[in-house]
């Protein structure tokens, strides 16, 4: 295809995909009528700068409590686009008649208003911003609202929060603990995984919280968003705020904007740090000598003859008189192959694997502009490496935002772009570095990799150095485009607000599968390439229009609009084996030789929505505000295409009357209540409605013929059964909230009270078997219910002295139960249909298991206990709990012995479980003394009862599949007739008592309180800076998880990251030192 | 000029409303509908990938392979890297441990039926097509009714009771079908369905086809011997034989007779080329087989997804995995006297002290060395490769014997190592010498055994015939194998009871390690003194796993129904008595 029919198919591309054009094509009869509008609308700017003919103007100087002039400072004439920047000596020139406002704002000001009286000289100091200021304009969906005014339960995330951030993967990762009700999961992975969850759980589907950039809706990954460039945050927590998103608010909603240039001379910026991670709670492991001596103990406590069961160690042992035997000398083999290049070794795999990932940011910003246009241009390279060696996430960035403002202010239009490419490499061998044990050296003598040992026994491990050194150029790329085109009309108390927002993601790799040998005889004979293109496209059309009213004591601002919004994926994968030379400058499909496989798919889905809004206020002291959305979404059945959604809220400033009009104590009071609906539908697929067969060469394809290689035919398989009712999940929520401030706002907080009830969740019932193939069908079924209480407050010192503190604090509670089950899947996530109790009436993912009762003593006690195959002396003693007659009948079996023993919400995220604690707090304190600061943020989780993965390696020889293990030393500790005082079951090499089987024994609390931050920053005296031409100068030191407390019970490492399941075990978070500088010119 | 804004948007939105909701019709990608592919162009699909359900099966809880069904017999360990390895396996191995809610039952029963739902799909389909359209339609409609009986068949062996439905049933109806209902008085009415299936196949069936894995007349009729077979011994509603009824064997002789005299079908000269995959579709034995293939396009081929696991833990040579080793009681079954007859009573009785002493001086009968790789004999027939003890995983437990029917040489070109090893070979699904002997049987249970001698002793002169690949690269046997026929009067005296004896013998070892003897054992009746003595011995040979070794007669011969589909069906199944 030539360049130019390519540009063609494109364009044919686009005018399909455009949702704005789509429209246009719907609207044909007003084609025409387009151009008068166009006509129409110039003529209504004339007339509007005619109208404001007899505006004269009023100048001032704006400066700091120090009489420094504030530069860019924005001037504002209230209800009007008039508005103007403050020059380099703080000057401002702007039209304003007598009697209008003006409103000035500037960024960690306090905004001030000022009545233009009869003098045209308005000089004006802003005062810092201190706890909060109600004046603060926030950003809720699709339009803006005083903080005073709000009426919904939105947590603003301050500059001061983000500015926490150096260079962390992932925004999330640093505001854990900030926001009371949003619980942020992450591990130590460079890159960046996290869950967030919005006041405990909204869907048994996961449901994340809608994330809207600029104005642009997706479920982005946050981890491709450049945090430096992210200017504000707010979480729309209550059904009220969010239910203007719709089928998309349900999970909760975390809108973003992104830093915009500041009118003003140009500035340029250098933020950066340098630093490193560091693995600190690395459990201790066994050394050779030990691991020898627990499968001494393991086999002697079978009645096995120790030197029969292993090939590895040789043993002198002997029984004492009481007939307890002791192990007199353990000697391992001289050498684990037969061609003596593997000598036995000594070797600490978590150490091998570790190193301290270095980490580095750099963020180069420019911004200016004046009052007619403003730009911001920022650069930013970003290197995480991860604690394991070879692991690490890099990323560049590229922000263009520009804004311009034409035609008399009556008319905007600017642009957000972000590019972005990313690498990733996000190996994980924290299992196989556990297991490896440590007689197996990481390289034999020649020079060639170590490895288990498989012809003296050992079992089925690989060298996890080896893995992550082969595949250390392995790993995927991305690059993003995303941003926004948007244009604003102001018509007098009109608004219209057009916006065409895109995110394109694309991602590709080309892997190399290296063949190799260990030492001890595992290998792998077949080398392959592997090249994989994704690509994923999002176009959002939205258009509203404002209306603003003032009129005496009635504020009124109404909305409304349409979105449009296109979803498309592609993807293609294809592995060819066999390529002569292993080095990715020659492998490549076609220079591959052997089989090849190849795969590739895609969707899409549109969304359609109309929505409006209203905020009333009423003295500034009544609030009432309202919404509507009506949603149509392609992913549901065609008999259930379109959704309302409703809200309203109201709220009460009791401080604004008059009885409390002159008190000095309470500075501000408000009252507030919202209720309303959302959807769900981001864990709902397109295809989820459809009943369909699927053609799939690897799954239908038979040699009929009997032909032993070449093509084969192949056919169809049905996939699943539709359900044309199907549905978005809906969530209700209704929240009371009060903030508060007092002594002039030095002490504010809020506190929340929500109920939040889902209902209709989507599950895949089982079926019987006998339905066969393809009965599977999703319907909306399962009802759930989370109820919380949120509080947050800040002290803030108001002296203008040296010294300057800031106490914040935040405490949640969320209690989740899932209300009602269809019966189809009653028992399907735990509890037995003959005790009849299902996991309704508990949390959502909570354990079902059977109680640990202590370890059998001796004979007496065992013969003693209930019936439970595998019993014995040492042995986990398991609680008789009931039986077919609802009492204890002395056995022990899954039918009657189980019970709900973990009481927290489970989310199993990428084969990790996370696990959303009923409490969750965190706190932060900010002083500074001249030009230095000190800040720390603590946060904690309580009420937490956790499966504690780590704890089937360290206090078990072998409840795995897999012989041989190594393990953490607490297993020296285990059980023995000498040592009877222990917890740990005897050691034993097998597991005939069945002791991986959920129990409490494997059930631990889970609370902790860790620092997640600590920074200590000096500012260069303003004297010196501007000497050095600089208009800032700050460096800092700062650490991440420096202290952690946890409770005594908890075994593992850490209980942030505690499951360690089905042979995966968690990248525990490392603790990070960095430093930085941060200066502008 | 707010007048104006409504006029404009107003309509706008109106319209955007009424004519826009087919923004919202977005087809599917990348899938069809059940009327897209009921075509005569696409139907073929349909019925090719019902044949490709059982390759495409995996064997942990998936597919309802052979070797499955040896662990429950005493012919096989479990094996694998120790008892926890796929434990479930080790419960239904040991019985007493067994139960409902264990792991890796609820899979084979699901799958099962995923097989049939594909015939059914491909059943449906091919009745709304017109012959003149799609001339292949009674054909193809025998072919899946083929499958489909033998997919229910693999059921009905193994959990006895089972749902039985064809393709008119409508999906929502399914789960309302009992796997029991309350006025049965046996499976019989099952076995009938299954045998109806297969007897609609061989109606119309070709004697042969063109394409080798399509099933012939005479597969349909060995699989409706084999339903006759299990019909003829009647169990009561406790699994007990309660009667051998001789005119459904009368009925089962004419189908072996058809088959027989047909003579399409011979012993193949040497008895490995049955387990040889450079003999896929060569075997004269062979009447069905599944076809298995590699570099056929997809990623790893179409292997045999039930044998990966069954390779010993040998590198370089095989990776993975070390199950389906043979048992102790096994090896012994395959010495013979000095007369080359089978040591019938006292087999076992013989302990290995000294392995080289054990196997030197005993005498074997030849298909042992076809059926279990010794360390220090060549492996699968290859002389200049010798098996040795580090190939064990875990000896401790399993011993050091392993099985070779389903595996392949360390060469074949239809080995894939995916860490577990699968092969290409193909499995022989129903063989000429397992319809001789099933006459051989049914002459017996007739009281004609004299007629049975004949057909028993042409199989053991295939075995004697079967030596020249079971040498080392010297040309010395690798063991000393004698194998003698069967003379009246000379070397045993032909009884009714002799025969019997000796075709039970004659099925275990000619089908040993080929999941045969476990079935036969629950038809006969005989599992449970069969099984208790086999657990009492064998135990103490250091087998500490087999502590729990029980078998519980009226429970145990069938699997429990899976809790799984106890639950969903909400009280429509009822459970296999005892569990």
């Amino acid at each position: 295809m030539s360049l130019m029919q390519n540009k063609i198919a494109m364009n044919l591309n686009f005018i399909e995909l455009h949702p704005a054009l789509l429209v246009t094509r719907c609207l044909k009869p007003f084609m025409q009528m387009r151009k008068k509008i166009t006509a129409l609308l110039l003529t209504m700017f004339l007339l509007n700068s005619f109208l404001f003919a007899q505006q004269s103007p009023v100048t001032g100087k704006i400066t700091d409590e120090k009489s420094n002039p504030l530069i860019g400072v924005a001037v504002k004439v209230s209800g009007s686009h008039t508005g103007v920047i403050t020059d380099v000596n703080g000057n401002f020139s702007i039209n304003a008649s007598k009697g209008q406002t003006l409103e000035i704002s500037y960024v960690g000001k306090m905004n001030e208003k000022v009545i233009v009286g009869d003098n045209s000289l308005i000089n004006i100091t802003l005062k810092d911003q201190t706890g909060s200021d109600l004046n603060e304009v926030v950003v809720t969906g699709y339009m803006t609202q005083k903080k005073a005014d709000l009426t919904g339960a939105v947590a603003v995330v301050s500059a001061k929060d983000l500015s926490k951030d150096h260079g962390t993967t992932n925004i999330m990762q640093s505001l854990q603990g900030v926001v009371p009700g949003l619980h942020i999961s992450t591990d130590g992975n460079p890159t960046g995984n996290v869950d967030v969850q919005i006041r405990g759980l909204t869907s048994l589907n996961g449901g994340s919280p809608l994330i809207v950039i600029d104005g642009v809706p997706s479920y982005m990954n946050l981890r491709d968003i450049n945090p430096d460039n992210i200017a504000s945050m707010q979480i729309l927590k209550d059904a009220y705020s969010a239910s203007i998103y719709g089928t998309q608010g349900g999970a909760g909603v975390i809108l973003i904007q992104t830093k915009k240039g500041q009118a003003g001379k140009a500035k340029i910026s250098y933020d950066g740090s340098v630093g490193f991670a560091s693995w600190n709670n690395k459990p201790a492991m066994l050394n050779t000598m030990q691991y020898g001596q627990a499968l001494w103990q393991a086999a002697v406590n079978d009645g096995q003859d120790p030197n029969a069961v292993t090939q590895i160690y040789d043993y002198d042992w002997h029984k004492d008189a009481s007939g307890i035997p002791v192990l007199d000398k353990a000697t391992p083999i001289a050498y684990l192959n037969a061609d003596s290049t593997m000598p036995s070794a000594n070797t600490n795999w978590l150490d091998a694997i570790s190193q301290n990932g270095i980490q580095q940011n750099h963020q180069l910003t420019i911004s200016g502009g004046n009052d007619k246009s403003t730009s911001l241009l920022s650069l930013n390279y970003m290197e995480n490496q991860g604690t394991q060696i070879y692991t690490g996430y890099k990323r560049f960035t590229l922000r263009v935002n520009t804004d311009y403002k034409v035609i008399n202010d009556h008319f905007s239009i600017g642009e957000n772009v972000e590019a972005s490419h990313m690498l990733v490499n996000d190996q994980n061998v924290m299992h196989d570095a556990l297991v490896e044990p440590p007689i197996i050296p990481v390289h034999t003598t020649d020079g060639g990799w170590g490895g288990s040992a498989v012809a003296l026994g050992m079992d089925d491990y690989w060298n996890p150095v080896r893995e992550l050194t082969l595949n250390k150029d392995n790993g995927d790329k991305y690059n993003k485009l995303y941003g926004d085109v948007h244009a604003n009309v102001y018509l007098k108390n009109f608004t219209l607000h057009s916006q065409l927002g895109m995110i394109y993601t694309d991602g590709y790799h080309r892997n190399i599968q290296f063949t190799f040998e260990e030492g001890g005889g595992k290998f792998n004979p077949i080398s392959s390439v592997d090249q994989w293109y994704w690509r994923e496209t999002t176009l959002d059309l939205t258009n509203t229009i404002d209306y603003k009213y003032n009129k005496g004591k009635h504020n009124l601002d109404v909305l409304g609009g349409m979105e449009a919004n296109k979803y498309v994926t592609e993807t293609m994968d294809a592995n060819r084996q066999d390529i002569a030379f292993q080095n990715y400058d020659y492998a490549y499909l076609s220079t591959a030789t052997g089989n090849m496989s190849m795969s590739g798919g895609g969707d899409k889905y549109n969304l359609m929505s109309y929505f409006g809004k209203f905020n009333y206020s009423y003295n500034s002291k009544y609030l009432l505000s309202g919404s509507l959305r009506y949603d149509g979404s392609s992913k549901f059945g065609s008999d259930n295409r379109f959704a309302l959604f409703p809200a309203i809220s109201g709220g009460w400033r009791i401080s604004q009357e008059d009885f409390l009009a002159n008190n000095n104590v309470i500075s501000d009071l408000k009252l507030r209540a919202s209720w309303g609906k959302n959807g769900s539908l981001a864990n709902i697929n397109s295809l989820n409605a459809q009943t369909f067969f699927a053609p799939d060469y690897n799954v239908t394809s038979y040699s009929i013929d009997g032909s032993e290689t070449g093509s084969l035919p192949s056919g169809f398989y049905k996939v699943q059964t539709g359900n044309q009712d199907l549905r978005w999940e809906g969530t209700t929520q209704t929240n009371i909230g009060i903030d508060f401030g007092f002594f002039k706002q030095a002490l504010s907080g809020s506190l929340d009270f929500y109920k939040k009830y889902t209902d209709g969740m989507l599950v895949s019932p089982p079926y019987p078997g006998a339905e066969g193939e393809g009965a599977n069908q999703f319907i909306n079924a399962a009802d759930m219910t989370d109820k919380g209480v949120e509080l947050s407050v800040t002290y803030s010192s108001r002296s203008h002295k040296d010294f300057n503190y800031q106490i914040s604090g935040n405490i949640a509670y969320n209690k989740n139960v899932v209300d009602d089950l269809p019966a189809s899947v009653q028992y399907s996530w735990g509890g037995s249909a003959l005790k009849g109790d299902g996991i309704d009436g508990h949390p959502w993912g909570s354990y079902y298991g059977f109680i640990a009762d202590g370890i059998y003593q001796n004979q007496q006690q065992v013969d003693a206990g209930p019936d439970q195959p595998g019993k014995g002396i040492g042995r986990i003693r398991y609680m008789d709990i009931s039986g077919p007659d609802g009492k204890p009948d002395g056995k022990i079996d899954y039918d009657y012995d189980r019970t709900w023993i973990g009481n927290n919400v489970v989310i199993q995220n990428g084969g990790l479980a996370t696990v959303v604690p009923k409490v969750e707090y965190g706190f932060s304190i900010n002083l500074s003394y001249k030009s230095f600061d000190l800040s720390m943020s603590w946060q904690g989780v309580a009420g937490i009862e956790e499966y504690d993965g780590w704890k089937s390696y360290s206090d078990f020889w072998n409840v795995w599949v897999q012989n041989g293990f190594n393990h953490p030393t607490r297993v020296l500790d285990a059980w023995t007739p000498t040592n009877t005082s222990s917890t740990i079951p005897a050691l034993s090499l097998n597991n005939v008592n069945d002791e991986l089987r959920m129990s409490t024994y494997l059930i631990e609390p889970g609370q902790y309180l860790k620092l997640r931050n600590i920074q200590l920053g000096y500012n260069l005296p303003k004297s010196f800076s501007t000497r050095l031409g600089m208009e800032r100068f700050y460096i800092y030191v700062v650490a991440e998880n420096l202290l952690m407390f946890k409770s005594s019970q908890f075994t593992g490492p850490d209980p942030e990251n505690a499951d360690g399941q089905s042979y995966a075990n968690p990248y525990v978070r490392p603790q990070v030192f960095k430093t930085g500088i941060e200066v502008s010119f | 000029m707010k007048k104006i804004l409504s006029y404009i948007l107003l309509p706008g939105i109106i319209l955007t409303i009424a004519s826009c909701h087919k923004f919202l019709d977005v087809n599917p990608q990348g899938v069809v509908t059940e009327g897209n592919v009921s075509t005569p162009d696409n139907v073929d699909g349909l019925v090719i990938a019902a044949y490709a359900w059982l390759p495409h099966e995996g064997i942990l809880n998936q597919k309802m392979s052979p070797w499955l069904a040896d662990i429950k017999s005493d012919d096989s360990y479990k094996g694998g890297g120790g008892i926890g390895d796929q434990e479930p396996w080790y419960q239904w191995e040991v019985f007493s441990l067994n139960n409902a809610s264990i792991g890796n039952n609820d899979g084979i029963w699901y799958a099962e039926y995923e097989g049939i739902s594909r015939c059914n799909t491909a059943l449906r389909a091919l009745t709304t097509l017109d012959v003149s359209t799609y001339p292949d339609k009674d054909q193809r409609i025998a072919e899946m009714k083929f499958l489909r009986g033998y997919f229910f068949l693999d059921l009905k062996r193994w959990y006895k009771w089972v749902p039985y439905f064809d393709e008119n049933v409508p999906n929502d109806s399914i789960a309302k079908i009992p796997n029991r209902p309350d006025t049965a008085q046996s499976d019989l009415y099952l076995w009938q369905n299954i045998y109806n299936d297969f007897s609609a196949a061989a109606d119309v069936l070709p004697v042969t086809q063109s394409d080798a894995g399509r099933p012939t007349k005479y597969a349909a009729e060995g699989e409706m011997l084999e339903c006759l077979m299990w019909m003829s011994y009647e169990q009561d509603l406790n699994n007990k034989v309660i009667n051998v009824n001789t005119s459904r064997l009368s009925q089962a002789l004419t189908l072996a007779d058809d088959i027989i005299n047909s003579g399409k079908y011979s012993l193949a000269p040497d008895y490995a080329e049955n387990f040889l995959y450079s003999y896929d579709n060569k075997s004269p034995e062979s009447i069905f087989e599944w076809q298995y293939s590699h570099d056929d396009g997809t990623p790893n081929g179409n292997l045999n997804g039930g044998t990966p696991l069954n390779a010993p833990w040998w590198p370089p040579y095989f990776s993975c995995c070390d199950f389906h080793k043979a048992s102790y009681n096994l090896v012994n079954a395959f010495k013979v006297d000095a007369n080359g007859i089978p040591e019938f009573t006292t087999f076992n009785d013989e302990e290995i002290t000294d392995k080289n002493t054990y196997f030197s001086h005993n005498t074997w009968d030849p298909r042992f060395g076809h059926t279990v790789a010794v360390p220090g004999m060549p492996w699968k027939y290859q002389q200049d490769l010798l098996f040795d003890s580090s190939g064990a995983r875990d000896p401790n437990n399993f011993g050091y014997m392993n099985s070779l029917k389903e595996n392949v040489e360390s060469d074949c070109p239809g080995l894939v190592n995916l860490f577990w090893m699968f092969n290409s070979k193909n499995e022989i699904a129903i063989r000429y010498d397992r319809i001789l002997l099933q006459k051989a049987e049914i002459l017996i249970k007739l009281n004609r055994e004299k007629e049975a001698l004949p057909i028993i002793n042409d199989i053991r002169q295939r075995a004697a015939n079967s030596t020249a690949r079971l040498k080392f690269a010297n040309g010395t046997s690798t063991l000393n194998y004698k194998i003698s026929l069967y003379q009246d009067g000379i070397n045993c005296t032909w009884t009714n009871a002799f025969a019997w004896q000796a075709l039970m013998w004659e099925d275990r070892l000619e089908f040993a390690m080929e999941g045969v003897r476990w079935y036969d054992l629950v038809r006969w009746g005989i599992a449970e003194p069969t099984l208790n003595a086999y657990f009492a011995k064998e135990y103490p040979r250091n087998r500490p796993w087999m502590k729990d070794g029980h078998f519980t007669a009226g429970r145990d011969e069938f699997m429990p129904i899976p809790q799984p589909q106890m639950n969903y069906s909400f009280g429509v199944y009822k459970q296999n008595p005892g569990y």
